[in-house]
């Protein structure tokens, strides 16, 4: 722990994801106002002791739509790192620990997958699916599985032929108990990287999806949507831009830092 | 010959997958297109009549075929909502996705290389670490949200450069590259920090080779080892991840487009999916990824023809 | 005497580790006359190349310097960064043990030995590429015209090494660093480099500092060798008579060592123990002590002090007492040569300063 402590990218992230963490945990219990109550009379407003960071273009609550907003992200980060992570490790696992044909089936798909660039697969599947969130998070959760897949591919690959996987193998110890008993349980610190920068970039697509207007539906509160619709109203409220702008690239940013320092250190060990 | 043997199979392999993901993914469409087209309250005998007309009878196996066979003549379908042949609508907007993504691939390799030879050079001065610092700003910030950010500034409030749109290099180089410079360079302010990384990392290994101080023992001075040996050596590393940075440009291209309501490829995709035009985005979608494929084929090549130590193998 | 090309006085090299500084050179004494073949002997980290490094000025950032380094006349602690340019590959050069990483593996090799030539001399592409031709040819390589457009990677790990030398030898300096030339090369291969280096000596008449573990592979070459250990010289003197009569402890270590026709249903000899690591060494005491047969309780008190014993020069405090039957050389002839008592009388100008360069 000491050592993810003397690493600068570490602390940072830390630190931005908990104050991210902090509001996020306030926000189940408090809101400064309801997020759906509209109001002709509060259009636009700049921010005051009301309304801490202002009101829309239809009198609602900044502050508590971004409050709402974080928890939307959260959710979703935290389910596409399950799905993709779970999925991606067993997968990772079986190419890099079977090796052979294996192997080349699975990183040859990846690979085709790959071949997609940013949210394009997303996209792909939320125009077969529709958007919502149940269908977003599925889409990013399938793009998140190549990251995970090369990353314990490469793990396993470098395990499999340890001492003590041997001495597991020789003692007749079943495949699977040799993968997820013996063999991940030393990934974890590289797997945490992975999973801090795969919540930071399904952050960042779920916002640009929604920025499109083709991730989360109203009436869900999504950053990337309030990104959109402030961009309209830039001359008249220029704070209503910067405010979810703001929070999307701290969150990001929090992770990325988090993800950053944790492999470095893993590299210096 | 072997390895470009094997390279050529490579590539060939992952066109074939990534037709069949393409072709796939839109045949497990919940509903059927030809209600889409037509409406849900349409005539059963119309709506029979419009899917045997599409084709969308018969099986898969031999649908995909047919696809693959149309794409060899260059016919990537009918978009439903244009009335247009998809191949028409690619290449009108082919100008302005290609035009972003070149400035923009342009942008990030005068960044990237630069900024990170000189970190590498200067890693333990003190502002160094601000440098390094920025780049990991800019490698956060969404491309999206540094669009919105640089065109209220430099757009909406300076009125410097425009805010929408996009000019044919045909019409006016000054105004095409105007028109292009916001875009272009919120793209590459996050792919040029990734650049920075690379490079610095491939500078400062190559720094401890053993070659590094037989230049010295030359006689060579610092710059001189540095931009004759050091330099040259670490670049080339950094050549297989170009391909990779035009994926995310390309990637990244499809937003931005959408800020700054550029005509592009982007544009089309964002469109093609709010009406459902399955065979517009089908065809658009490929047409990336084959150019993603294939960019990393030709990074590839001139990887093996730039290191003479790849082609004896 | 000839002229003394190159002379270390009372050089040390400290690196500093948790804020103190250790030692891995102390008071080393070393000259090398005009075409001569020095050895320096030791065995790994014990201060051998760093001691060549710092002839090139390429010591460690981290390092510090002190005494003083006279090469021509010239003080090369005073030197800036310009000058040292203008010095290395020109009046001094070096080669090193691994001929493969110690050239650029994207340049071709001639282009590599022609830099050198363009660098140092006022010449056109040309002629300097002729000059490399004729010195490739005299570096003992076939088929020059085509072995100049070839990669690294395309050549043997000796011609490598080859080229390596035609590459110092290309400006005739005064002085050639071999730092354990063959170690990485063949057996084979190893005494073709060694005869190399010994006709570019007669031929061109630069004086040549070579650095090896091995004392068997220099007795052929060399006329001195300088042997160190843990930082120190512990003995020095002719080649010939180190072998016949090893004085310190190490050395006779190292004589016994070499494997020959006379031991051969022998075990090999080994010393036991290793070079104690840079922050482990003592203070004060040998440095020897912890792996020698013949210490007695001074060793562990008392630095000793370089003697001079004849032509030689020995650090142990137990050499006077110890039987050496063949001592008939010792008695006043040629005590010139080595500096007499170096370690005693500390150099008044002792300049000190860090690394700035490289």
């Amino acid at each position: 722990m000491k050592k993810y402590v003397s690493d600068i990218s570490f602390c940072v992230g830390l630190a931005l994801v908990s104050i991210m963490l902090l509001v996020l945990c306030v926000s189940f219990f408090w809101l400064p106002c309801d997020p759906e109550a509209m109001s002709g009379l509060l259009k636009l407003k700049p921010p005051s002791p009301e309304h801490w960071l202002g009101t829309d273009q239809f009198g609602r609550d900044i502050a508590s739509r971004i409050m709402k907003g974080i928890q939307i992200s959260f959710l979703i980060g935290a389910i596409v790192v399950a799905a993709g992570g779970v999925i991606g490790v067993l997968l990772g696992a079986c190419s890099g620990y079977f090796g052979g044909w294996v192997d080349s089936v699975i990183m040859k798909v990846i690979d085709a997958q790959m071949a997609f660039p940013g949210v394009l697969l997303a996209l792909m599947l939320i125009a077969v699916f529709g958007n919502g969130i149940g269908n977003t998070i599925l889409a990013l959760s399938i793009m998140s599985i190549p990251r995970f897949v090369r990353i314990s591919r490469s793990g396993f690959l470098r395990l499999r032929e340890a001492d003590f996987v041997r001495a597991e193998k020789v003692r007749g110890a079943s495949a699977p108990r040799i993968m997820f008993i013996h063999i991940l349980p030393n990934l974890m610190s590289e797997l945490a990287a992975t999973a801090s920068l795969t919540f930071a970039s399904a952050v960042m697509s779920e916002a640009g999806l929604s920025y499109l207007g083709l991730g989360i539906t109203p009436p869900d509160p999504s950053l990337g949507r309030m990104l959109s619709e402030a961009q309209g109203t830039i001359l008249r409220a220029p704070w209503y831009v910067l405010i979810p702008a703001g929070v999307i690239t701290v969150l990001v940013m929090g992770f990325n830092l988090l993800g950053d320092g944790i492999q470095q250190v893993n590299e210096r060990r | 010959m072997i390895f470009y043997l094997k390279k050529a199979a490579g590539l060939l392999v992952t066109l074939i997958l990534v037709s069949v993901i393409t072709f796939g993914v839109f045949q497990i469409l919940p509903g059927n297109p030809v209600y889409i087209i037509l409406g849900v309250d349409a005539d059963p005998a119309q709506a029979a009549a419009l899917e045997k007309a599409l084709g969308l009878d018969r099986p898969m196996a031999e649908r995909y075929l047919d696809w693959i066979a149309g794409l060899f003549r260059g016919d990537l379908g009918m978009s439903y909502r244009y009335q247009q042949p998809v191949s028409e609508l690619l290449s009108s907007a082919l100008e302005v996705t290609g035009s972003l993504a070149v400035v923009t691939l342009v942008l990030t390799v005068l960044i990237g290389v630069p900024v990170g030879i000189w970190l590498a050079g200067h890693s333990h001065k003190k502002y160094s670490v601000i440098v390094s610092m920025l780049s990991q700003v800019s490698l956060s910030v969404p491309g999206f949200c540094m669009a919105v950010f640089l065109s209220s500034v430099f757009a909406v409030s300076l009125r410097w450069l425009p805010s929408m749109g996009f000019v044919s290099w045909s019409d006016s180089p000054v105004e095409w590259l105007r028109s292009l410079l916001l875009p272009s360079l919120s793209l590459a302010l996050g792919s040029s920090s990734v650049l920075i990384r690379y490079v610095k990392v491939s500078v400062t290994n190559q720094q401890k080779q053993d070659y590094v101080r037989t230049a010295y023992s030359k006689g060579l001075k610092k710059t001189r080892v540095m931009y004759g040996h050091v330099v040259r050596n670490s670049l080339i590393p950094v050549i297989t991840i170009l391909g990779m940075t035009a994926a995310d440009i390309l990637g990244g291209s499809i937003i931005i487009e959408n800020v700054f309501s550029m005509p592009g490829i982007g544009r089309l995709i964002s469109v093609s999916i709010t009406s459902r035009d399955l065979p517009l985005l089908q065809g658009l979608t490929l047409y990336l990824a084959v150019i993603v494929v294939v960019c990393n084929f030709v990074v590839d090549l001139i990887y093996s023809v730039v290191d003479p130590r790849i082609r004896l193998k | 005497m000839s002229d003394i090309v190159c002379s270390l006085q009372d050089f040390s090299l400290q690196f500093r580790e948790d804020g103190t500084w250790y030692p891995a050179v102390s008071d080393l004494n070393l000259e090398i006359h005009a075409g001569e073949m020095v050895a320096l002997i030791g065995e790994s980290g014990c201060g051998k190349s760093v001691t060549a490094l710092s002839l090139m000025g390429l010591w460690p950032e981290e390092a510090r310097v002190s005494g003083s380094l006279v090469m021509q006349g010239e003080n090369l602690l005073a030197m800036d960064s310009r000058r040292w340019a203008e010095y290395r590959g020109s009046q001094v050069s070096m080669i090193f043990q691994e001929p493969m990483t110690a050239l650029n593996p994207l340049i071709k090799v001639g282009k590599q030995i022609r830099e050198n030539v363009l660098v140092h001399q006022h010449v056109t592409r040309r002629e300097a590429k002729q000059q490399v031709l004729g010195m490739m040819k005299q570096a003992g390589l076939p088929d020059v015209e085509a072995l100049y457009h070839c990669y690294p990677h395309q050549l043997s790990g000796g011609q490598r090494q080859r080229i390596m030398i035609a590459m110092a030898m290309i400006n005739h300096p005064s002085l050639l660093i071999a730092d354990e030339p063959t170690t990485a090369l063949d057996v084979t291969i190893q005494a073709q480099i060694m005869e190399l280096m010994r006709q570019m000596n007669r031929e061109l008449g630069s004086a040549v500092l070579l650095i090896s573990h091995d004392l068997g592979v220099v007795k052929n070459l060399c006329s001195r060798a300088y042997i160190m250990y843990a930082g120190h010289v512990v003995e020095s003197g002719p080649v010939a008579e180190l072998l016949q009569n090893p004085m310190h402890p190490y050395t006779r270590g190292l004589v016994a060592a070499i494997p020959g026709p006379h031991c051969r249903d022998q075990e090999l000899a080994s010393i036991p123990g290793t070079v104690p690591a840079l922050n482990a060494r003592l203070q004060i005491g040998c440095g020897f002590c912890n792996r020698c047969a013949w210490k007695t309780d001074i060793c562990e008190k008392e630095t000793p002090q370089l003697k001079t014993v004849g032509n030689r020069m020995v650090r142990c405090h137990r050499v006077s007492e110890q039987e050496h039957g063949k001592r008939s050389a010792d008695k006043g002839e040629g005590l010139e040569g080595e500096g007499q008592n170096s370690a005693a009388n500390v150099s008044d100008a002792e300049i000190e300063r860090r690394c700035v360069h490289v």
